[in-house]
Order: C-alpha cells, then sequence, then structure tokens
C-alpha cells in the first residue's frame, strides 16, 4: 500500500473534526429540507431526523474501521482491494462526484440569491468571483480550509439561534399527538433526510492529514450528533410554526421564517441571514473542492495548483448548461442519491471488502 | 528582483576602483571629504593624527590627548597606548578594521616611521536625543518611557528591566552601504532557538544598500510582503519588549530606529494596549472587547450605508428609512459616488494632519472637519447620516494600539465598499470571506497568524479577546512554543479555601 504522508504543516488536530464535518453537512439542505421529510411523514418526520442521525453515526464508526491505524485514505485503500487500473478508475469515478457536488452546492445557492436578491444578475461573473474565493482557500492547503470550515460554523450557530421566533410565535400542539403517521412513512422520510447529513464521505479523503486520526472518533460522532441535532431543532422549529400543508408551498420555510423578524435597525432578516449563509456554503463547496483536486491530484502527475485552476474554469463554463431551476433540482436529487448509495451501501462493502482482502493477503503472506 | 541584478552588476563594476591596499590609500580616499583632519603631533612631530571632525568629539580629547602629546617623545605605538588615559583603545594594522573605526567616531594615531600598525581612540561624537516619552503607544497609567534612536540606549532600556545574564544579543551587520547594526534579543531557555535562528538567518540574507529603519527589516523579513498586514509586532515601548521576551518572543532592535521590532506576533495582538496590563482585568477586557468591535465597525459601516442605500432598502425599519430618506432626499449621487467623496475628504484630512506640523495639523484638522463636513452637508453633497458614519468610523480606526495596523485598517474598507457596491451585503460577506482567507493564509516566523482563535487554543485565549487575571495564565503562550513553558505556579496562586470570612 502506498503510504501518503502530507507535509506536518498541513495537518491539524483531531478535535478539529467536530468543525469540519458539521461544516461539510451544513449547506443550503438546512433551509429547505423541511419540506422534503415533511411531505412524506408529516409532522412525525422529526424521528425520521433522529433516526438518520444514528445511522450516519454507524457510518462514521465503520470508516474509522475502513482508514484503521495506519491512516490510509480513500485512494490507497480502493487499489489494495481491487487493484491499480480498477482501483483508480473508482477513485476517478468518486472525485467526479465530489467535484459535481462542490459546483451544485454554489450554483443551487445562486438560485436563491437570484431569486431573494438580484433577479437579473450576471450568474457568470458571480461565479467566477465565487471559485477564485475557492481556489485562494483551496490553495492554501487543508490548514486553511480547514479553517475556514471552522469559522463558518460560528456563523450558522449565530443563524440557528434566530428560529426562536418559531417557539416564541408557534404552536407546540402542531406535534402532537405524536406517531399518528405509519412507522413506513417515517423509514422512507429518511432518504431525503439523510441528503441533507452527507458530507461524512470526505473523512476518508483528509485522514491523513489529521494528527492522532484514530483519537478522533469521539470529535466525529460528536460533530454528527450536534448536526443531528441543529437539523432536529430547525424540523421541530419549522414544524411548530407552519401549517403541515403549508410547508409544501414554501421551497425554504427558514427564509420564510426569518422574514418575520424584526429588530430596531433591522427589519427584514432574511437578506443577512442570506448574506451570512453564504459563508457556510462556500466552506462546503470548498472542502468537496479540495477533496476532489485531492483525489485528481493524486490520480494523475498534474500539481495541484494547475488542476484546480483547470477545474475552476470547468466550473465556470457549467453555469452555461446548468441555467434553470428544474435542472438544478434534477442534479441535485441524482447527486443526492449517488451519495446516499455511496454512503449506506458502498461505504460498509469497501468495509467487507477491506476486511476479506486484509484476509487473503495475510493468508498469502503467511504462505 | 531586477532591481537586484543590476545593482549587483553596478557593485561589480565599482569594487575594483576602490581598491585599498595599505594606510596611505585609505588616507587619500577619506582626504577627498573636508571634515576629514589631519596633523602632527609630538616633540619631534613624529605623530600623526586621523579623524573625521564631524564624528568625534574634541572637547573630550582636547584636555587629555593634545596636552599629553604635544612635547611628547614617543618611538612606539605600545607605549603611547599605555600612556593614554582610554579604555576601549585598539591597536590593528587591519584596514577594514581601521576603516569601520574611523567611520564611527574613532581617532587614528599613526607613527611616521613605522607605517602599518594604528592605534585607535574611542571619541565619540553623541548626537542622540534623550530617552521621552512615548508618542505613539502613549498610555495614562504606567511608565512613560519610549525607545531612542540609539541602539545602546535601546539596549540598556531593556536590559534594565530584563535583569538576567540568559537576556543575550546577537548583533548583525545589514545593508551593503549603511551598515546598519543590527541586534537581535531574546532569553536563552525561554525562546525557542528556531525561532532565534530563524530571525538571525532571515536578517544575515538581507540584500539591500541601506537600512535605515526598522521597518525595512519588517518589511524584509516578513513571511508575506505582498499583504497589507504588519506580520512583525513594532513598539516604542520598553515594557512592552520587555515583557515579550519573557513570553519567549524574539526583538529585534535596529540602529537608528526608535521602534524595535517583537516576532512571532499575532492579530489579536495588534488590538492589546500595553496598558490594559495596567488596569484590573474586566475592565482592561471591556476596553479590548471595545477596541476590537470599534475596528469591526470601522471597516464595515460605510460599505453597510452602500449596500443598503443601493440596494436593501427593505432591511430599514420604516421609521429609521423615514430620516435616512430626508437626509438624503436632495443629494445628486448615488450612495457609493457619496461614500467615496466623503472616505477621501477623511483621508485627505488624516494625510494632511499627519504631514503638518503638529499645531498647525490640530487647526487645519478641526477647520478641515467642521467646516468642510458642514458646508458638504449644506451645500447638499453629502447627507448628514453618512457624515457622522464616516466620523464615527475614522474615530474608531484610531484606537487601535499600534498605529501600523490602523492604516491597514484605514485601506481595508475600500474593497469591502466596491464589493458592497456590486452585489450588497452578498458582496459584503463575499469580501469578508477574501479578508478571513488572507487572515488564515498569513504566519508570521512560520507561526499562524490567527493563532487563538485559529487554530483554537485555549490556553492562548486567556490573553486574546479577553484578558484574564493574571495569577491564571499560568504559562507561555503556545504561539512562542517556549523552551520554559511555565510562567509560575498555579498552586501558589490559588485561592485559600475554608478561610473564614
Amino acid at each position: 500500500m502506498n503510504h501518503f504522508k502530507p507535509d506536518i504543516t498541513q495537518m491539524i488536530s483531531p478535535f478539529l473534526l467536530l468543525f469540519i464535518i458539521h461544516a461539510t453537512q451544513i449547506g443550503e439542505g438546512i433551509l429547505s429540507f423541511e419540506r422534503q421529510i415533511s411531505s412524506i411523514a408529516g409532522y412525525d418526520s422529526w424521528i425520521s431526523v433522529i433516526l438518520t442521525g444514528v445511522l450516519t453515526t454507524l457510518i462514521v464508526v465503520i470508516i474509522w474501521k475502513i482508514v484503521g491505524e495506519e491512516q490510509t485514505d480513500f485512494m490507497a485503500i480502493h487499489q489494495y482491494i481491487f487493484g491499480i487500473i480498477l482501483g483508480r478508475l473508482l477513485t476517478f469515478l468518486f472525485s467526479l462526484y465530489l467535484f459535481a457536488v462542490s459546483m451544485i452546492v454554489l450554483v443551487s445557492y445562486i438560485e436563491i440569491i437570484q431569486i431573494w436578491f438580484f433577479p437579473d444578475m450576471s450568474i457568470h461573473f458571480f461565479m467566477f468571483i465565487l471559485l477564485m474565493l475557492v481556489l485562494y482557500i483551496c490553495l492554501g492547503g487543508f490548514r486553511i480550509v480547514a479553517g475556514f470550515a471552522f469559522f463558518s460554523v460560528f456563523v450558522t450557530g449565530f443563524l440557528a439561534i434566530f428560529k426562536y421566533k418559531a417557539f416564541t410565535d408557534g404552536h407546540f400542539n402542531n406535534l402532537l399527538p405524536v406517531f399518528n403517521t405509519p412507522a413506513k412513512d417515517i423509514i422512507l422520510a429518511m432518504e431525503p433526510m439523510s441528503f441533507s447529513l452527507l458530507g461524512i464521505e470526505l473523512i476518508l479523503i483528509y485522514a491523513p492529514f489529521i494528527h492522532r486520526f484514530q483519537s478522533g472518533l469521539k470529535w466525529a460522532i460528536s460533530s454528527n450528533m450536534f448536526t443531528t441535532f441543529v437539523y432536529f431543532f430547525s424540523a421541530i422549529a419549522i414544524f411548530m410554526y407552519y401549517n403541515e400543508q403549508h410547508i409544501q408551498f414554501i421551497s425554504w420555510p427558514t427564509l420564510q421564517l426569518w422574514k418575520v423578524i424584526n429588530f430596531p435597525i433591522i427589519e427584514r432578516f432574511e437578506y443577512v441571514g442570506i448574506s451570512l449563509h453564504l459563508i457556510a456554503i462556500i466552506a462546503t463547496s470548498c472542502l468537496y473542492f479540495w477533496a476532489s483536486m485531492q483525489c485528481f491530484h493524486r490520480l494523475t502527475r498534474f500539481s495541484f495548483r494547475k488542476i484546480s485552476i483547470f477545474c475552476a474554469l470547468i466550473g465556470i463554463s457549467s453555469v452555461h448548461f446548468i441555467h434553470n431551476f428544474l435542472i438544478i433540482e434534477k442534479i441535485t436529487l441524482t447527486l443526492s442519491r449517488i451519495g446516499m448509495i455511496l454512503l449506506f451501501v458502498y461505504i460498509p462493502l469497501l468495509y467487507v471488502c477491506h476486511k476479506i482482502a486484509a484476509g487473503v493477503k495475510k493468508k498469502h503472506a503467511n504462505k | 528582483m531586477i532591481r537586484k541584478k543590476i545593482s549587483h552588476k553596478r557593485n561589480q563594476h565599482k569594487h575594483p576602483k576602490k581598491d585599498v591596499n595599505n594606510f596611505d590609500d585609505l588616507f587619500h580616499l577619506m582626504k577627498a571629504s573636508d571634515d576629514f583632519k589631519h596633523f602632527t603631533l609630538g616633540n619631534v612631530n613624529n605623530i600623526e593624527l586621523f579623524y573625521f571632525q564631524s564624528l568625534v568629539n574634541l572637547d573630550k580629547l582636547e584636555v587629555s590627548l593634545f596636552g599629553k602629546l604635544k612635547d611628547a617623545k614617543i618611538d612606539n605605538l605600545d607605549v603611547l597606548e599605555n600612556m593614554l588615559p582610554f579604555s576601549e583603545t585598539e591597536l590593528t594594522s587591519d584596514l577594514t578594521i581601521i576603516e569601520e573605526k574611523l567611520l564611527t567616531g574613532y581617532m587614528a594615531l599613526k607613527l611616521t616611521n613605522n607605517s602599518q600598525n594604528i592605534l585607535l581612540i574611542p571619541a565619540k561624537f553623541e548626537v542622540d536625543r534623550d530617552v521621552s516619552q512615548p508618542e505613539i503607544e502613549f498610555s495614562v497609567i504606567g511608565p512613560k518611557l519610549a525607545f531612542i534612536e540609539d541602539i545602546n540606549t535601546n539596549i540598556n532600556l531593556i536590559r534594565k528591566r530584563v535583569k538576567l545574564p540568559q537576556l543575550h544579543v546577537k548583533n548583525v551587520e545589514v545593508g551593503k552601504i549603511t551598515k546598519t547594526n543590527v541586534a537581535i534579543t531574546y532569553i536563552d531557555g525561554i525562546a525557542n532557538q528556531d525561532n532565534v535562528d530563524t530571525i538571525i538567518q532571515r536578517i544575515s540574507e538581507i540584500e539591500y544598500d541601506q537600512i535605515m529603519d526598522s521597518s525595512f527589516i519588517s518589511q524584509m523579513i516578513s513571511d508575506n510582503s505582498q499583504s497589507p498586514f504588519p506580520q512583525l509586532m513594532d513598539t516604542e515601548r520598553p515594557d512592552r519588549v520587555s515583557s515579550a521576551l519573557v513570553e519567549g518572543k524574539v526583538a529585534i532592535v535596529v540602529d537608528g530606529s526608535p521602534h524595535v521590532l517583537i516576532a512571532p506576533t499575532t492579530l489579536v495582538e495588534f488590538f492589546a494596549s500595553y496598558e490594559d496590563y495596567f488596569l484590573t482585568w474586566p475592565i482592561a477586557s471591556a476596553f479590548r472587547i471595545i477596541r476590537i468591535c470599534a475596528v469591526i465597525f470601522s471597516v464595515l459601516i460605510t460599505p453597510m450605508y452602500v449596500a443598503v442605500l443601493t440596494y436593501h432598502y427593505h432591511i430599514v425599519p420604516g421609521d429609521l428609512l423615514g430620516t435616512l430618506v430626508s437626509s438624503r432626499k436632495d443629494i445628486p449621487f448615488p450612495p457609493i459616488l457619496e461614500v467615496l467623496i466623503l472616505e477621501l475628504t477623511i483621508e485627505l484630512l488624516r494625510e494632511a494632519g499627519a504631514r503638518l506640523p503638529t499645531k498647525i495639523g490640530q487647526t487645519i484638522g478641526i477647520v478641515g472637519g467642521i467646516v468642510i463636513g458642514t458646508a458638504a452637508v449644506e451645500a447638499g453633497l453629502t447627507s448628514n447620516v453618512l457624515l457622522i458614519l464616516i466620523a464615527l468610523a475614522a474615530l474608531a480606526s484610531f484606537t487601535t494600539p499600534i498605529y501600523r495596523i490602523g492604516n491597514t485598517i484605514r485601506l481595508l474598507r475600500f474593497p469591502f465598499i466596491i464589493f458592497a457596491q456590486m452585489w450588497g451585503l452578498i458582496g459584503i460577506t463575499i469580501a469578508a470571506m477574501f479578508l478571513i482567507t488572507h487572515l488564515l493564509r498569513l504566519t508570521s516566523l512560520g507561526r499562524p497568524f490567527l493563532e487563538p482563535l485559529y487554530p483554537p487554543r485555549w490556553r492562548d485565549l486567556k490573553d486574546a479577546v479577553i484578558r484574564f487575571p493574571f495569577n491564571i495564565q499560568g504559562s507561555r503562550p503556545i504561539i512562542t512554543t517556549a523552551t520554559d513553558k511555565h510562567r509560575l505556579n498555579t498552586n501558589r496562586t490559588r485561592l485559600k479555601r475554608g478561610k473564614r470570612k
């Protein structure tokens, strides 16, 4: 197995996993997931939030098992199990997925900006500036990407406070009686919910960049639980505030909720909220972008800098083809499906294969 | 890079011209200058004396030297050396030493017969000003001493506060022509040797002809010299430097500069006034928080004005919108132009105030500020709300204790204003993200510049935004990676329990 050892100045403490994983998971989804889950399981869908949280925590543990003591990453594991050619192909597909996610996150947020702020904004130029920012962050190395994610968590934390309005103005009775939806629906609602918790697959890429990776498990689990709690809190807030049928007609319930908040100097909080949430979006996009560039960089012999600039140019031109609300929705849905399969099917499978391969190789070594 | 190459070439051309083989050549080279004096003394006029009139204190010499030598009959310089009542005399025939000493205020004595050996006598003419009050980092409470332009006085001021044999001073000479003396000061056993080595290496590798001030060195050895942020702290307070040395940092004292550099440093340190340590911790922390808020306000308020009035007037509540609209109703310009005009006016006043002599500067400031401000509002060129905001922002940018970061903050708001004009609040967020990334990428001597915030280090946060009391700050900051981590024995500072009240 080829061991990839990053530069010590780019490595970070395992404690920061608490922030990185949370920042990867919180993206555009936090603004709209309530609509998706409640369309299946209604007011009881908060149960699916918790169930999904438990399930993803299991996946985190499996990832820790896969990475093991040697702190290998996705690429090394693929090559170990499937050999060089197939392993590289799988890594390439995986990094394509990561790159697509990093772009779609940006594009779908631009859509929100277009709807709420500037309907006739030049997307190309805006995307150009955003990708300049993404490049500026990613070319600084993993330490900078993690640093940005660290600061973004404080911003989302600050924004989460403003859900208080739902608790003061909402009706707790909305949630009662509990368990009046069939269990099947609750299970089905876990599917859209798991889109929002995607992001733990990135651990497989940045595992070598973390000091004493094994001791980071507690932070990773806390982070996943923290994200689950944020989603749970958000779901409760929105369900208390809105009517069950009403939610289906609102694209971004949180933004509508923010509209109601007013302070002596701020009348419409959602303008501030959308602007600040962009920080979280950039953090998510950067982490995905960095991870996919890391894969591309190690698959090819190009320098990290060159391949990043090249991919950023592809990203800018991609706006040309994704111009429609429906296309964005479709791509998001497809990517989420892929991500879900990756997370809940492929990663456990990989674990099993890894175990088998390790056993076989050990046997061979013994002979 | 190109400049360096050219200067290098030029030197190669010049070098063979200045070929000095013996003292006579040197004498001819220096004789061309009119303040170089040369005359003979002694019984048989066999003692020759050379010196630069402008570098030598003649009063001191006339009594002791001329009196004794007038009728002396001397054949040997050794005898002369013992006869004269000076310490630090030196007998040498090394031409580089002779040249250097003659140019730093020594006199050269030479016997006519023996041509190679030369006796050097110190007769330095001191013209430095006295130690005075700090001008930039003034504090109401606490010591009121500042560094001056003389390196020995400055090191003396530090040594007075840190009475330790482990306080080491390493001298390096930089600048091809100015040959400026730079002293790297640190406490051996506390400061990390890596930091000291890095600094010595970087300073000795400086390739430049003139080093006039410590800021030259600060620009040349900082990690990212393209950044508007200073990555080495410069201060004129000896107490601040001494305290940094005790924390395990390294100080760079440059001859001819009243500012001493401290490295490594972090962003939050630029917002910490040394006076914070003279006040009790709740008060000091409150002031620090006010200062940080002031800086954020100063950078963001005018971009906010542009963003809100250009795009997001919905954000402003109805009552406040009335005030804003009525103040802007006769203004012919869009908010961005209005802001740029007023910001540039303020910058103009500030720049003029800094360049003019103190007394005129104050008058110009008041006249310019009040007259131009009021007239601009009355003429209907700017709104009075904006005038208030800009004046407050200017005031807030002066709260930084270190002048150098104040300049950065002055400049920082212009990109923010441009981004605000492009995309409103979203633009401001994007500019802020660029700023955060830039700060994340900065390092000071290879240590992260945003240190106690990112990477998060709780131990250093005790003296960052909030200054916690002395007794719980038991260890030296992580940023300095001090060899001796522990500052004090925290067991002894804990309050005694079970005491009757």
